[in-house]
């Protein structure tokens, strides 16, 4: 499988937090779900990607080339959209787009007003009259118009509701479809990816936890309940993120073996989400009896 | 790289407004005395252009929009440089308009005509004081450069009447009995040539402070 973006050994340090030495990658033709808590490196690893970033050491490629060497050739072929616009309150949508459409080498005019008319934007509109929802349609037009192959998304959907968060996820669906193209999609709300995610990346105080097929992540783990006997008399099985009350334990169980081990003696076994699944990584107890 | 300057104008529809503003209350102000009026216009709006288009980015965290799209960090810079004598152009081009229609109409105003003196001062002077203000502005951000810009704009404004009155008087020392002597062309082309070869380093410090810039 060709990957569209290779990140290895990365690491950049602030005065008050650390990406550590972080390695995943991207392959061609899906969508990776990009998740952790706030303040766990998300928008650091973006910024690095997109050079906004110096990176204190590791290796960066895009589409097979170096992001700084190439930095323009990549950024040629890189849709964004961030959480925030950027864009000139005081300028109109035409205006902003008469200003951008000249940076890219392969600006489609026709896909660009097919968007505009699908997301029903008001061309005459100034920027700040925009409401947020309107705005990142116009970060997701311009994105999708000059050819791009890599759609990188930081937190796009907080804020939005659900009508929008689905148009937007809709599209993306669509995208995907060109086995082409890539979707990196960094947000903590994970039900969107619960929906059109096929790789999962989790983040966690600056490290990647893991990085893998979403289903296989599904499947391979487990929301575990049960009396805190059970928990105490458990062999060798691998849980994270115990929470214990008086009346028992709920823990996350990381592989099919543990699972069945807990089902055998009688513990509750439910299919977790997402959420589930980065909240008890992030919980910070975790057993290897 | 034109679509930047561009952009920097049309953010400023605003700003154009006063524009005139400042060409009324200038020409109005500074009627009777022996100085070019234009020049402090220019350097006015030049000066209240600049800090506006930068105001701008900062409120949109632009900086972070153009760094993620196949934009060189140094036209970025450049677009900023040009835009100085576009200002300047706008200015003149502002100055002149209200200078026919004082005429057309007949209002007793003596609007002074623009002279190459006075056009080099006015090009001379927004040189120095962006060439000051940019690589503050790239490598601190707007806010750093705002405090430091008011200032410039001050010492310059005050600099440039008193150049004006003390050249006019004839009375100084040394330096403007040279420049008495010599042509006004000598001392204008030689006044150029030192702006743009300042303004040059100020671009290639811009440029090292912008490309080391994180956002």
């Amino acid at each position: 499988m060709e990957n569209i973006l290779e990140i290895k050994n990365l690491s950049k340090s602030f005065k008050d937090f650390t990406l550590k030495n972080i390695s995943f990658s991207l392959p061609k033709g899906f969508i990776t779900g990009f998740i952790g808590p706030n303040g766990s490196g998300k928008t650091t690893t973006i910024k690095l990607i997109m050079n906004l970033l110096k990176k204190d050491s590791g290796e960066i490629k895009v589409f097979g080339l170096d992001h700084v060497k190439h930095e323009s050739e990549v950024k040629n072929r890189i849709g964004f959209v961030y959480d925030e616009s950027h864009f000139y309150e005081e300028l109109t949508v035409k205006e902003m787009k008469r200003t951008i459409a000249p940076v890219y080498d392969k600006w489609d005019e026709q896909q660009f007003q097919s968007y505009i008319e699908k997301f029903g934007l008001p061309q005459n509109k100034r920027i700040k009259d925009l409401s947020r929802g309107m705005k990142i349609k116009f970060s997701l037009a311009i994105a999708l118009s000059h050819n791009a192959d890599l759609l990188i998304m930081d937190e796009p959907t907080s804020g939005l509701d659900p009508l929008v968060r689905s148009e937007i996820l809709d599209i993306l669906y669509a995208l995907i479809q060109d086995e082409n193209k890539g979707v990196f999609f960094s947000t903590h709300i994970t039900s969107d990816l619960d929906r059109i995610a096929d790789f999962i990346v989790m983040i966690n105080d600056g490290e990647i936890l893991f990085c893998t097929p979403k289903d296989e992540l599904l499947e391979n783990h487990a929301v575990l309940k049960g009396s805190l006997t059970l928990l105490n008399t458990a062999g060798d099985l691998n849980l994270t993120g115990i929470r214990k009350s008086s009346y028992g334990f709920e823990a996350l169980s990381m592989d099919k073996n543990t699972t069945a081990e807990f089902a055998n003696a009688g513990a509750v076994i439910d299919k977790p989400t997402l959420e589930d699944i980065m909240l008890f990584y992030t919980r910070k107890e975790h057993l290897h009896v | 790289m034109f679509n930047l300057i561009l952009k920097d104008i049309l953010i400023q529809k605003k700003t154009l407004a006063y524009l005139w503003f400042y060409v009324i209350i200038f020409s109005i102000a500074f009627q009777g005395m022996d100085m070019d009026t234009f020049t402090v216009i220019a350097v006015t709006v030049t000066y209240q252009m600049v800090n506006t288009a930068c105001a701008y980015e900062d409120k949109a965290g632009s900086d972070i929009m153009w760094n993620s799209m196949p934009m060189n960090r140094k036209k970025i810079v450049l677009s900023k440089y040009l835009s100085v004598f576009i200002y300047t152009v706008i200015a003149a081009l502002a100055y002149m308009i209200f200078a026919i229609l004082i005429n057309l109409i007949g209002i007793p105003i003596k609007v002074a005509p623009i002279t190459i003196t006075g056009l080099a001062a006015a090009f001379i002077s927004t040189i120095l004081m962006n060439g000051i203000y940019f690589p503050v502005y790239f490598k601190f951000g707007y806010m750093s450069a705002r405090v430091m810009s008011t200032i410039l704009f001050f010492i310059l404004f005050a600099g440039i009447m008193s150049l004006a009155q003390m050249a006019n008087s004839k009375q100084s020392g040394a330096l403007f009995k040279t420049f008495n002597n010599a042509s006004d062309l000598q001392i204008i082309s030689a006044m150029i040539v030192a702006a743009l070869v300042f303004m040059l380093i100020s671009y290639i410090l811009s440029v090292k402070f912008y490309n080391n810039r994180e956002f």
